[in-house]
């Protein structure tokens, strides 16, 4: 038989349509954009008892971060105190500045004191309404103050086991 | 595709010439990049939803580790933030939870993995929260509580980031 005769399929339709897929999904493929994150670690300790009543008596930086629901209309930005002194609001760059200054202040005088930097703490306390965004904004600025232990102070979510753990423990 | 005519003039014929070009690899390695994007695509989509992450500048970047067992839990912004619900809308996996059904979730996750045989032993498993920076802390709050319920007790927490878009190098700076 000539080789001239052997019948060969045409490939032409199908490179096209390939083709086309390829840069369909190139053009409509978004690209996941790398994530950070900011490790933490919860208390090991069993239960809540032994967390809640232990006498800290290290140095700590409390920023305290309010926002309101006013009339089914939310505050516009986040007020912030730190160790009961007003900074200002979460829309306002002085007032992270600020925050920062003061954590930074704390450290320098626990520092000057002859202590470790590792003692100092910060404690961030959010009201419920405030966004994610600034509170972890009030972390970063506390690890921009040099600060290593954050730790939140929050409630448990109602009829949890955690809640329950309160509720015998009687503390609320 | 393109054909060559070759004409041998010995012979005063027209043949078919060598210069023909062959598709084979080229066809295979376009099989191969349409393959990657149809799983890539898929991958990425089921673990992370679209949120937008709070901006943070001393955040680490997130490298996949192969030999940490880590669960991805996003919380969704509230439609109203002004009165938001009580639940938090949380998605893992692409799968919706309330609390009840998160913190049943967790446990099995947590009991995978524990630090040692011992019962009640802390769970040695990871878990990144993506939470919209428009989340309302306490929807946070109560999925890390979940995570520290006396049954589940997983510690190892990381808060997704993302960096500043405005390129500032302070943690001041625009929102």
């Amino acid at each position: 038989m000539n080789e001239e005769e052997i019948p060969k399929p045409n490939m032409t339709p199908m490179i096209d349509v390939v083709f086309q897929l390829l840069v369909f999904f190139l053009v409509s493929m978004k690209f996941k954009t790398l994530d950070m994150k900011i490790e933490a670690f919860l208390p090991k300790d069993r239960g809540l008892a032994n967390t809640i009543t232990k006498l800290e008596e290290k140095p700590k930086v409390t920023a305290v971060l309010k926002r309101r629901s006013d009339g089914g209309t939310l505050e516009a930005s986040t007020r912030i105190k730190v160790q009961n002194q007003t900074l200002g609001t979460s829309d306002d760059p002085a007032t992270w500045d600020l925050l920062i200054q003061k954590a930074t202040a704390v450290l320098t005088a626990h520092k000057a004191n002859g202590g470790a930097a590792e003692d100092v703490k910060g404690e961030v306390d959010a009201s419920s309404l405030v966004p994610t965004g600034d509170v972890i904004r009030a972390v970063d600025a506390f690890l921009a103050a040099g600060l290593k232990d954050v730790t939140f102070i929050g409630t448990p979510p109602p009829g949890s086991t955690l809640d329950k753990v309160r509720e015998a423990a009687g503390v609320r | 595709m393109p054909r060559t005519r070759v004409k041998n003039t010995e012979a005063g014929k027209d043949v078919e010439g060598g210069a023909e070009m062959d598709m084979t690899p080229m066809i295979d390695i376009t099989f191969q990049l349409i393959v990657f994007f149809l799983v890539a695509n898929d991958l990425t989509r089921k673990e992370t939803e679209e949120l937008k992450l709070p901006q943070a500048l001393f955040g680490q970047e997130d490298k996949a580790t192969e030999d940490e067992k880590r669960i991805i839990i996003n919380i969704l912004p509230p439609d109203n933030p002004a009165d938001p619900p009580k639940i938090p809308e949380v998605k893992v996996k692409g799968k919706p939870y309330d609390l009840k059904g998160l913190t049943n979730f967790m446990r099995t996750e947590a009991d995978s993995k524990r630090e040692s045989d011992q019962p009640g032993a802390p769970s040695a498993i990871f878990v990144l929260i993506r939470a919209d920076r428009n989340t309302p802390w306490q929807h946070v709050q109560y999925c890390m509580q979940v995570c520290a319920d006396p049954t589940v007790r997983i510690y190892k927490m990381q808060f997704a980031t993302t960096k500043r878009d405005d390129g500032k190098a302070s943690v001041a700076g625009g929102n």
